[in-house]
């Protein structure tokens, strides 16, 4: 069809009200446009601004009406950056300068973070948080916020010392904004992205912590914004009070979905040899979701097969640098070097950051495969995406998972088109409907008390207070609901700590051996304390207990070194990351709430084993180098500046805020330094990139 | 057939060390890794302890409490958690029979 022809269709389906398909259409176009130095025609520039896509309007070649449009449609981006949103961005902008609260659902492309980015930038609020769901996503946003908001705010992912003093802008998951409590009183504006997982629908295990932050953060939040991808109608509920419900169907990219699963079948050679042609054929990167570890494993055994060496000289090193690091039992090297990354939830956070990285900017890095972690909004600049499996780690993805999944492809100004190739049966098609309630689980919590709750529910929280004041005084069940010293969200795993503490107080004597100097001293307690967990490990009780002790010289072996020591019970690289990511999250905090429990029942135990808690929850790692490790920054790194020893990593008084300041202050001279390899030097730019402003 | 040899401890007979061997046996099934044993379990663990060749090698410096722990060669067996928090494993036939 001829440009002209096209332009015609455009216009009619704008004439005939239908702005969706004219949408569409526009960005189909403009997929197939080559911008070249002239820009676009006129024409072409009036039908974009026709369809409310003002950031992909060409100025220069736009005639005078279409140029004034952009720039009506421009506001502050941040660091003093003006750019055109889009004419649902900037209807949504509007209600939030004046000072609605609103809960808006969104497709994956539209663009709603940079509404928060604008809204920062001109309204100037003194005190933000922003809850994201993941690590992974709180240091994507920190990096984003702290390039442009850096003169004005102190971008922060965890607390610090000077909370009070001036303006913050602190991102985090719930759990960490829980902790973070007692020292935010006041909020200008609280974000909630993803807020749909404060449905035990869509995050069982975390929801909970999600709907406390959000009561607790609600009550004293002048501004609400939360965020969702396609969410048709959100339920009554007292947690969403006073929020507006927005729905949004304006997309920026075009999905272009085909479906291959009805020729496969069954046939998995089919299925395979599809997936070959489709990364053959299709330009541009692609990532294949391919749903579980064992799926993603696969998939990675068919690209081993398929795929040459890749040239980059930077591909090569980071491979020689993981096998170094890592071992060369491990796949991932040999991937990386194919130009293959993988991307799962459980991998050492840096690595897991610069595969996204590479994968964005890296030509060579061609493909990431991914599990499910992919869905919770890493953004990647994938042109195409690979259903491979339409599953998870739990079992069958549901719509809402398969449409975030498919959103992944396309980006707004990187690619107006992405490809969906559907090789596995997608789930029925359904209208989400998010319905937020106060679980159970946290009837009791003095964080909630402020909700309105039924009779009903009052009754259980009775229930479980009164269960508490049977094995401990009064005052110290108020002490513990009220303040910060329970990191659970789960008033039944609470329960059961209380109660089986309180049945046999000398069976948990034993926990004082956790503070013993030898590893071999900690098994009895380590089990005892397992066995308390209220839901299941998902790994044998013995592989938890050697991997805590033998994470004990996390920071003075290496990771080959220590995987040496677990080969008795057959943990290798990959349940390595399994393991530590469960002993220092899930074991530490459970610890942490034993102690703080057993403390209370037994007021005269003459022991205290926060600081083994507080050292397992850094992996045993020096803490600051734990945190360092969410700015992107290895382990590896670190040990090897505090060799040449300008920076004291183990002491105490090192907080990440001061020692992030110390790294930068020795930057040319880190940087320079002939002990890092090629790729340490590409590690350290990535981090220090994103702990500069602009 | 050879002649039924009793284990005797202090506050429980068993006619025959077959018989021990099942209760003790059955003890320890109830028992995940790591757990405590009951006051009354932990009663009779430490009397048949008491049989062990190597009684004083086992205690060390002192129980605290009996446990169960996973042997070399991988099996669960009962363990004597010592006041120094370091942990000896045991194996009960040794007790019944009185084995080296």
């Amino acid at each position: 069809m001829e440009l002209f022809e096209e332009c015609q269709v455009i216009s009619s389906l704008i004439d005939a009200g239908r702005e969706q398909a004219a949408r569409d259409k526009v960005i189909e176009l403009l997929s197939r446009l080559e911008r070249g130095a002239n820009g676009y025609p006129e024409v072409v520039n009036h039908l974009i601004r026709s369809v409310g896509l003002f950031p992909y309007i060409h100025a220069p070649s736009a005639a005078w009406q279409d140029r004034f449009a952009v720039e009506a449609f421009k506001a502050d981006v941040g660091a003093g950056k003006r750019a055109a949103l889009h004419i649902e961005q900037s209807r949504l902008l509007s209600k939030l300068l004046d000072g609605e609260s609103l809960a808006v659902s969104a497709p994956t492309s539209f663009g709603k973070s940079f509404v928060i980015d604008a809204l920062i930038a001109i309204r100037k609020p003194a005190r933000v948080l922003i809850i994201v769901p993941t690590i992974a996503l709180m240091d994507e946003t920190r990096r984003r916020l702290q390039k442009k908001f850096a003169r004005t705010h102190r971008v922060l992912t965890a607390t610090s010392d000077h909370m009070a003093e001036g303006q913050f802008i602190m991102v985090c998951p719930q759990e960490r904004a829980i902790s973070l409590a007692d020292q935010i009183d006041e909020l200008d504006l609280f974000v909630v992205d993803e807020f749909y997982k404060a449905s035990s629908d869509f995050d069982p295990d975390r929801s909970a912590a999600l709907v406390r932050a959000i009561v607790r953060f609600s009550s004293i939040a002048r501004q609400k914004y939360f965020l969702a991808p396609n969410v048709e109608r959100l339920a009554a509920s007292p947690l969403t009070d006073g929020l507006e419900f927005v729905k949004l169907d304006f997309n920026t990219v075009l999905l272009k979905v085909s479906n291959h699963f009805e020729s496969i079948g069954k046939d998995e050679k089919a299925k395979s040899e599809r997936l070959r042609s489709i990364l053959a054929s299709a330009p541009g990167k692609t990532l294949v979701y391919a749903g579980t570890h064992a799926q993603v494993e696969a998939v990675a055994s068919l690209l081993r097969l398929w795929r040459r060496g890749s040239k980059s000289e930077l591909l090569k090193s980071f491979s020689a640098w993981l096998r170094t690091h890592y071992g060369a039992a491990w796949k991932l090297p040999e991937l990386v070097a194919l130009g293959v990354g993988v991307h799962n939830g459980q991998l050492h956070r840096p690595l897991s950051q610069i595969q996204v990285q590479l994968f964005d900017e890296e030509p060579s890095m061609e493909i990431l495969v991914s599990t499910s972690s992919i869905i919770e909004g890493v953004n990647t600049s994938a042109e195409n995406v690979v259903i491979w499996s339409a599953k998870n780690g739990s079992g069958r993805i549901s719509d809402f998972d398969f449409r975030n999944i498919a959103g992944r492809s396309g980006r707004m100004f990187r690619h107006f088109v992405g490809n969906v190739f559907v090789l596995d049966e997608p789930p029925p098609a359904v209208e989400t409907q998010l319905s937020l309630e106060l679980p159970e689980c946290l009837l009791g919590f003095a964080d909630v008390d402020g909700a309105s709750i039924s009779a009903e529910q009052r009754e259980h929280c009775d229930s479980f207070r009164g269960d508490l004041a049977r094995v401990m005084p009064t005052a110290d069940v108020r002490e513990l609901l009220e303040g910060r010293s329970l990191q659970s969200s789960d008033t039944a795993q609470i329960r059961v700590i209380a109660q089986r503490i309180a049945a046999n107080p000398k069976d948990f004597r034993a926990l004082r051996f956790l503070l013993a100097e030898d590893p071999e001293r900690w098994s009895i307690p380590l089990y005892r304390v397992i066995d308390l967990s209220s839901s299941p490990w998902g790994v044998p009780h013995n592989e938890i207990v050697s991997v805590v002790k033998v994470l004990s010289d996390n920071w003075t072996s290496t990771i080959p070194e220590l995987l040496e020591r677990l080969e008795s019970v057959q943990v290798n690289v990959d349940k390595f990351f399994k393991l530590e990511r469960l002993v220092s999250y899930r074991l530490a905090s459970l610890i942490s709430d034993i102690n703080a429990i057993h403390g209370k029942i037994v007021p005269d135990r003459g022991f205290d084993i926060s600081p083994f808690s507080a050292r397992l929850s850094a992996a045993f790692l020096p803490p600051v180098v734990s945190a360092l490790e969410e700015y992107g920054l290895p382990r590896m790194i670190c040990r090897k500046i505090q060799g040449v020893g300008i920076i004291d990593f183990e002491s105490k008084e090192l907080t990440a805020e001061t020692a992030i300041a110390q790294l930068k202050e020795h930057e040319s001279n880190i940087r320079s330094w002939s002990t890092f390899g090629e790729f340490d030097r590409y590690l350290l730019k990535h981090f220090y990139e994103g702990v500069r402003g602009e | 057939m050879g002649v039924a040899k009793p284990v005797e401890l202090q506050s429980k007979e068993f006619r025959t060390q077959g018989e021990a061997r099942e209760f003790f046996s059955a003890m320890l099934k109830r028992y995940k890794v790591g757990a405590a044993l009951s006051d009354e379990d932990s009663a009779l663990l430490g009397q048949l302890l008491r049989r062990h060749r190597c009684y004083d090698e086992i205690v060390g410096c002192g129980i605290d409490s009996f446990t169960t722990t996973i042997a070399e060669e991988g099996s669960k067996c009962f363990a004597v958690l010592r006041d120094d928090g370091t942990v000896c494993g045991f194996s009960y036939h040794k007790c019944i029979t009185r084995a080296e």
